[in-house]
């Protein structure tokens, strides 16, 4: 929440203003849980209109592939009705920007997971149309979809996508939704149409907001930091998104086969770094447009840190499964910054940061995890839960990626999250 | 048990008296300690046997939630497949008309509850309370499609 | 009874009893509820802090229909009720908490954060049968109409369970819990003794999380054997009740064993008009961690198992969060407000992508309905874009708040059920009656 009463670090706030807006509010947070002081409410002319962001999400089912040679799950895995090549039915949102009506419709039964990662700048105005394409495994189903920005502060149900509360978009139509973000961090997004079974078959992501002291300010030189922190300590070089769901297969068969299930029994079989299992995560970033792209097509976002020795890395780690999680580093410390969108620093400014070698994330919450890369080499990232160490139960593979160093230098910079 | 010395036939307006005391004790103790349970008059929606035979649900309860915002319709499923029906046609959902004021309920969120209902289950719709059209101790009518079930009690 | 006792019976009755009516009518319990708001955390308060608890057994009514049979407490005489009552008390007073038993087996109440807990007058201890064997974590009354009265010191103020310490694995799942709410002295609207803990006292509200395997419940009630080994919640619950009983009123007529609500009701956040944020006191009596998770507004974490967040000098260490996860056995207590952050305003400032007309609304197929066609708080039809109406009551809105474990959201697997409730904003003149 934002505390109305916030103290310290005004005259850094109000540089922050004068040098990013020339005085005008629309560049500053209404709501900063960014341990910023806080601009009184009011209505007041904005004077420069924000930055617009548009962006096309559609929604439907689709099939992909669990590791290879994971033990089987009779009759619930390999799925007998799976496609070639693919062996798990799931829900999933695509990013469709850009394409023609045509080509959206095209799309039609060709959902990823995890869903497409988002990033946005504070104070951007958002667009994000849904259309919803339908189920092409399920034509008996008339789902809805929603996106649920999870975590948005001060929301209103309009765009909050519950569909009890406000509505879901029906087969064949669209909605658009609009956000203002004015406070960074990491969040997630999910559909919350009957969030039970639409979240755990698969309709999770990523959204993350970028700082606006990223621009600059007078105590902190223009860059990446994960928060509004006046201080410069959330600065970054790298960073990588890491969404952490479980797979019950037995809720996915049933999905598929149009059959009903209990979710009280809940039992998940697979554990997922960006809807992979290892050693699928460490797979290079894929493209559901290119065919070429193989068993992964579907899921396009890899795992795999990689990162120059001495360089700050941010992790953005989010758990949509039903379970608690605990990731670890070998041999890394972590420094946990940030806690559910948020500057972990009290409202009177004091410290929260916590170094740690665990970072416990329960469903539904994010962590900012920063480490500095050691020597070159390769360190494992992975889940201390040893049972989220598995593939349908058996052997390795689960919530475990690699961290990959290389000497100074080797890298170029990176341009994107997760790449 | 020992004699009574001193029995003294009483007058009879007095023998009223006492169980008009104890009556006056059990009531007061009710309204004043609240039992909430078999001390409430029995609540109970009128049964349509054609009604349930054709939507395939009996609904079981009416009442004002969301401190006064939110009316719940409670139905019970009796037949999972007309029951799917009655609750997947939003093109008639059912309205609830306040026989006192006339005043119609009529916007519902429809709680899709998994995608088959149980037969024997209780689920529910919840309507917005437009403009406080539904109140606590009125009667509502209950119209779905051509059905209607009249005198509904709202608690 | 004789006929020759009757009449002196009546004789001797008559007068007590008349004294009887008015005693109840005019003198409050031995413990009372100061008021019965609608929605809202309800204390029972004593004034020389004794409460009178009675272990016993009820029903406890879920949304589906089915009814569980639960052993939980009744206050002071009264009605069984799930969960027990929300005691409060201030922080440094001495407290008395009788324990009535009229289970068929020994039970307990242990009060976790409390120092030095006496038993009849003696520490509370550990009970061992003949073979050295734990058979108690505290001091027990013996089964049928055993009794045991408990002494302590209100601790540091803050929120704590009180729970069963017999057979906790079986008790406590069959509802032997409540909240103690320890309140700092000379400060009723702040959470602890920092300033920064206030709150408005009028939107304090009550999340006491729990869950139920009817399968285990159902083995008591016919007192038959249960195989822990098989335990499966299957209803998840806030103050012992399920969406959308969690919505309903306090002391709904029927939910006659659960009176408390757990419905958010607040308008929103002002400088000047609605300074102070709503406290919200979460505790887990269940097995699993809950992972909460309020939409609309984050919460400010202030304090856990009765102790505030903060450092060694005082340093604000509380934190914000929009997913609030409680352990088995422990509290959080949060600070809540929602902000109208945009101001959304038909005319001066409309909201900038389209809003779907009237017509999609009524022939949009599937459960996709307009529950707040009105996405402006508080606007009124006259101020309203054509085509869209205003359908709730004074153009409030509703978010929900849930378990994300997202299996516990749902009544036996329905979805839209379970530990989850609503969060009401009115808008900022409130909301006509
Ligand atoms: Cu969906
Ligand atoms: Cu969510």
């Amino acid at each position: 929440m934002t505390d109305p009463v916030r103290q310290g670090s005004i005259s850094r706030r109000a540089l922050l203003a004068g040098l990013t807006g020339l005085g005008t509010w629309a560049v500053l947070p209404e709501s900063g849980s960014d341990a910023q002081p806080r601009r009184p409410a009011a209505l007041l002319p904005r004077a420069v209109p924000n930055p617009t962001a548009s962006l096309h999400l559609a929604a439907t089912d689709g099939w992909v592939s669990m590791p290879q040679g994971s033990p089987p799950i009779s009759p619930f895995w390999p799925d007998p009705l799976a496609p070639a090549g693919s062996d798990l039915y799931v829900f999933g949102f695509r990013d469709v920007t850009g394409l023609s009506a045509t080509e959206v419709t095209g799309q039609r039964g060709k959902a990823q997971i995890t869903a497409p990662l988002l990033g946005f700048d504070q104070e951007t105005d958002i667009k994000i149309k849904l259309t919803n394409l339908g189920l092409s495994q399920r034509p008996d189903l008339v789902d809805g979809h929603t996106v649920h920005w999870h975590g948005f502060r001060n929301a209103i149900p309009l765009f909050d996508g519950v569909p009890e509360l406000s509505i879901s978009v029906p087969i064949g139509r669209e909605f658009t939704y609009f956000y203002r973000p004015h406070d960074a961090g990491t969040y997630m997004y999910h559909c919350h149409f009957e969030d039970v079974e639409h979240v755990q078959m698969g309709m999770t992501g990523i959204v993350y907001v970028r700082p606006a002291q990223n621009s600059g300010t007078a105590d902190v030189p223009p860059g990446r930091y994960v928060y509004n922190d006046g201080d410069g300590s959330t600065r970054y070089d790298r960073e990588f998104a890491l969404m952490l769901t479980e797979v019950w297969a037995e809720a996915h068969y049933r999905d598929a086969h149009i059959q009903t299930t209990d979710w009280t029994d809940y039992k998940p079989s697979f554990f997922a770094f960006n809807g992979r299992c290892y050693p699928d995560t460490l797979a290079p970033n894929g493209d559901p447009l290119s065919q070429a792209a193989g068993r992964l097509r579907y899921q396009p976002i890899s795992s795999l840190i990689t990162a120059n020795a001495g360089e700050r890395v941010l992790l953005r780690l989010a758990n949509l499964g039903y379970r608690n999680h605990t990731l670890t580093v070998d041999g890394v410390d972590l420094l946990v910054v940030g806690k559910d969108a948020a500057l972990l620093r009290g409202r009177d400014g004091s410290a929260e940061y916590q170094v740690t070698s665990t970072v416990q994330i329960g469903p539904g919450e994010s962590r900012d995890v920063i480490l500095t890369a050691p020597e070159p080499g390769t360190y494992l990232l992975y889940d201390r839960d040893l049972t989220s160490l598995a593939n349908a139960g058996g052997g390795r593979g689960g919530q475990l990626t690699e961290i990959r160093i290389s000497p100074p230098g080797t890298l170029p910079a990176q341009t994107r999250a997760n790449a | 048990m020992a004699a009574i010395p001193f029995r003294i036939p009483r007058p009879r307006p007095g023998r009223l008296v006492l169980p008009l005391l104890v009556l006056a004790l059990v009531a007061v103790s009710i309204v004043r300690f609240g039992g909430y349970a078999a001390a409430r008059p029995g609540y109970a929606v009128p049964h349509d046997g054609q009604l349930e035979a054709a939507l395939g649900v009996r609904f079981t309860q009416a009442a004002v939630v969301g401190d006064g915002g939110l009316v719940e319709l409670r139905y019970l499923v009796l037949d999972t497949q007309k029951a799917s029906a009655f609750q997947n046609d939003t093109k008639h959902p059912p309205r609830l008309r306040n026989e006192r004021s006339g005043k119609l309920a009529w916007r519902a969120a429809l709680m899709k509850q998994g995608h088959e209902l149980r037969p024997g289950q209780s689920y529910y719709l919840l309507y917005l309370n437009n403009g406080g059209a539904v109140r606590r101790g009125d009667t509502i009518e209950i119209t779905s499609g051509q059905r209607r079930l009249a005198h509904v009690p709202v608690r | 009874m004789l006929p020759a006792d009757l009449g002196r019976w009546k004789r001797l009755s008559a007068v007590p009893l008349a004294a009887a009516v008015v005693a109840v009518l005019v003198v409050p319990g031995p413990d009372r509820v100061a008021a019965s708001p609608p929605a809202g955390l309800e204390c029972r308060t004593a004034a020389d802090n004794a409460f009178d608890l009675t272990a016993t057994g009820g029903y406890a009514a879920m949304p589906d229909g089915n009814t569980i049979y639960m052993w939980s407490y009744a206050s002071g005489g009264g009605e069984f009720q799930l969960p027990g009552p929300t005691l409060c008390v201030t922080s440094g007073t001495k407290v008395t908490v009788v324990l009535h038993n009229s289970l068929p087996e020994p039970t307990s109440i242990t009060f976790p954060g409390q120092a030095q807990v006496l038993a009849d007058g003696r520490p509370a201890q550990p009970e061992t049968d003949a073979a050295g064997t734990l058979t108690s974590l505290t001091t027990t009354a013996a089964a049928n109409s055993g009794a045991v009265t408990y002494t302590f010191t209100a601790g540091p103020p803050g929120t704590y369970l009180y729970q069963s310490g017999t057979d906790v694995q079986k008790q406590v799942q069959m509802g032997l819990y409540g909240a103690l709410v320890v309140r700092p002295a000379g400060h009723p609207d702040r959470e602890n003794d920092r300033a920064d803990s206030a709150f408005d006292p009028d939107h304090e509200y009550l999340y006491l999380l729990g869950e139920i395997d009817p399968d285990l419940h159902l083995a008591v009630e016919r007192r038959r054997a249960y195989d822990f080994t098989r335990y499966k919640a299957r209803y998840f619950t806030i103050n012992g009740r399920s969406m959308p009983d969690t919505i309903a009123p306090n002391h709904a007529e029927w939910l006659p064993a659960q009176p408390y609500g757990a419905l958010i009701h607040i308008r929103p956040y002002d400088p000047v008009g609605n300074p102070k944020p709503a406290l919200i006191r979460y505790l887990n009596a269940g097995s699993v961690a809950y992972p909460f998770h309020p939409h609309g507004s984050d919460e400010q974490l202030i304090a856990r198992d009765g102790r505030p967040a903060q450092g060694p000098a005082g340093q604000d260490l509380s934190f914000s969060n929009f997913l609030i996860d409680v352990s088995p056995g422990q509290t959080v207590d949060t600070l809540m407000i929602w902000k109208d952050a945009e101001h959304w305003d038909p005319q001066g400032n409309p909201i900038p992508v389209p809003l779907p007309s009237l017509q999609d609304q009524i022939v949009g197929p599937g459960p996709e309905t307009w529950f707040a066609e009105n996405p402006y708080l508080g606007g009124t039809p006259g101020e309203l874009p054509p085509g869209v109406v205003q359908n709730n009551q004074c153009g409030e809105y509703y978010h929900v708040a849930h378990s994300h474990a997202l299996e516990q959201a749902t009544n036996y697997g329905a979805s839209f059920g379970g530990m989850m409730t609503l969060i009401r904003i009115d808008p900022p003149a409130g909301c006509p009656a």
